[in-house]
């Protein structure tokens, strides 16, 4: 097996595994019952008259992506260059939260006109809890010191190498692709704080139950996030592994690493997948929560982006639509990450 | 320990903040020593401005309640304010009685009031 081989494995992978979660999304605005879709509350009448239309082409925008990876992944293997399916796979994982987000404002958006009992969202009361949320409230102490030892023993064993033979030794191809996995750690813990910095709100009357579950659902997305830097970290391990072997045998040592690595993730995809299980369980329970921006004192006008510094948020709601917020230390926290990898992979290409 | 934030509430969001808080630490669900969570945070899941946390939080360091440090952030230090004598207190516990005697509210009801407001307070200091 080459690295040919895996990226396509893993696109396949990747394929196979958006399948479960479209139709995991098709049936999202159903999940409590009829009374719901998505946070609307509607009745019979919604049934019978526009709720299939709404329904369908809130089904149509989320299939969208499958046309763009299907379109770009015939290109990229007509080109040859097999391994920019990783990036494809990448890329995509963004565009398919994107566009499922984007789809599920506009289905709310159109169902809101139909919808019963509304309460001026505007104006209604706002709870929320004071317990502070740090980083290290979502941490586990032995798994940050198994991801620390584990990152630490290729660089470790490299750094020898390097000592050992500093005339011939090449540092780039040394301690390049180690380096960029710990980059790629880096930006999995800046997902971490993504996820802290989430709204955590609740409306009275279910307050504390609909914290619960936002919490719950918070825990769940930093367990993800430390399962997957567990992953990268072990990902590192098989380079002093190839610099170690004998050029003919480097062939069977990076298959035995990939074979590996596709295993390792297939358990983390099982274990997600029972974990959203007891999720689903729990939303179904409560009732959703449409939360506005309602205090904020001067909204920006409607635009894709903005530069609110006295607003934390990385996206505003305005009257017109969606603007992200430029000034958040989130959204400076994306490009300093961005400009990190450019330079990182500058200097070790 | 649930903070709740009313729109249609006359006082300004940062007064009801620091009002809210006012209550938890006078109830004893604040003990001393509690950490607030950060401005960010705060202003973040309201959909306030960082200010108007802010203007809150400086509000309870004014009153002697909390402190607010660079490295430890805000913490409950007190549970009894330190700004204004018993005097001016009780002044303004009686233009509230006033203004709610004016407002019709029988003196039952005004006594039942201030009971399950002072019976909470108790109840929760006990430990």
């Amino acid at each position: 097996m080459t690295l040919d081989h895996f990226s396509l494995a893993i696109f396949l992978l990747f394929e196979a595994s958006r399948v479960g979660g479209y139709l995991r999304r098709a049936r999202q605005p159903m999940l409590r019952g009829p009374a719901w879709f998505l946070s609307v509350r509607v009745d019979d009448a919604f049934h019978a008259g526009p709720g299939p239309h709404i329904l369908r082409r809130y089904r149509r925008w989320i299939a969208l992506p499958f046309a763009l990876d299907v379109v770009l992944g015939a290109a990229i293997l007509w080109s040859g260059h097999w391994t920019l399916l990783n990036a494809l796979v990448v890329g995509m994982t963004v565009v398919v939260h994107a566009v499922h987000a984007l789809a599920v404002r506009r289905a709310e958006r159109e169902a809101r006109e139909f919808e019963v009992d509304g309460e001026d969202r505007a104006a209604a009361a706002v709870v929320l809890s004071l317990a502070p949320r740090r980083l290290r409230d979502y941490a586990n102490a032995t798994l940050e010191l198994l991801i620390a030892v584990i990152t630490l023993i290729p660089f470790g064993w490299l750094t020898a190498r390097y000592l050992r033979d500093t005339a011939h030794a090449d540092l780039r191809m040394l301690f390049g692709k180690p380096l960029l996995l710990l980059y790629v750690q880096l930006g999995i813990l800046y997902l971490k704080h993504v996820v802290l910095s989430w709204r955590s709100a609740a409306r009275p009357g279910q307050a504390a139950e609909q914290l619960a579950v936002r919490e719950a659902v918070r825990r769940h997305h930093m367990a993800r996030f430390d399962m997957a830097r567990l992953l990268v970290a072990f990902c590192a391990l098989y380079w002093p592994m190839i610099v170690a072997a004998a050029p003919e045998e480097r062939n069977g040592v990076l298959a035995f690493w990939l074979a590996l690595w596709i295993l390792a993730g297939l358990a983390v995809a099982l274990w997600v997948e029972s974990q959203r299980r007891i999720l689903r369980e729990m939303l179904a329970r409560t009732a959703p929560v449409a939360l506005p921006e309602p205090f904020l004192e001067a909204s920006p006008r409607m635009r894709p982006l903005c530069f609110e510094p006295a607003t934390p948020s990385l996206v505003i709601e305005a009257p017109g639509g969606l603007s992200i917020n430029l000034a958040s230390t989130t959204a400076r926290w994306a490009f300093a990450y961005v400009a990190g990898l450019a330079a990182l992979l500058f200097v070790v290409a | 320990m649930l903070l709740t934030i009313d729109p249609r509430d006359s006082r300004p969001i940062y007064q009801q903040v620091a009002d809210g808080i006012k209550a938890l630490i006078a109830q004893g669900k604040l003990a001393e020593g509690a950490s607030l969570p950060p401005v960010r945070q705060l202003a973040a899941d309201l959909g306030v401005n960082l200010n108007t946390v802010a203007t809150a939080y400086r509000e309870l360091q004014k009153l002697g309640l909390v402190t607010i440090s660079h490295g430890t952030g805000c913490v409950v230090t007190s549970s009894r304010t330190t700004e204004r004598s018993q005097d001016q207190l009780l002044r303004t516990l009686r233009a509230a009685l006033t203004d709610l005697k004016l407002s019709g509210v029988p003196s039952s009801e005004i006594r039942g009031l201030v009971s399950r407001e002072l019976g909470t307070g108790a109840k929760r200091r006990k430990p």
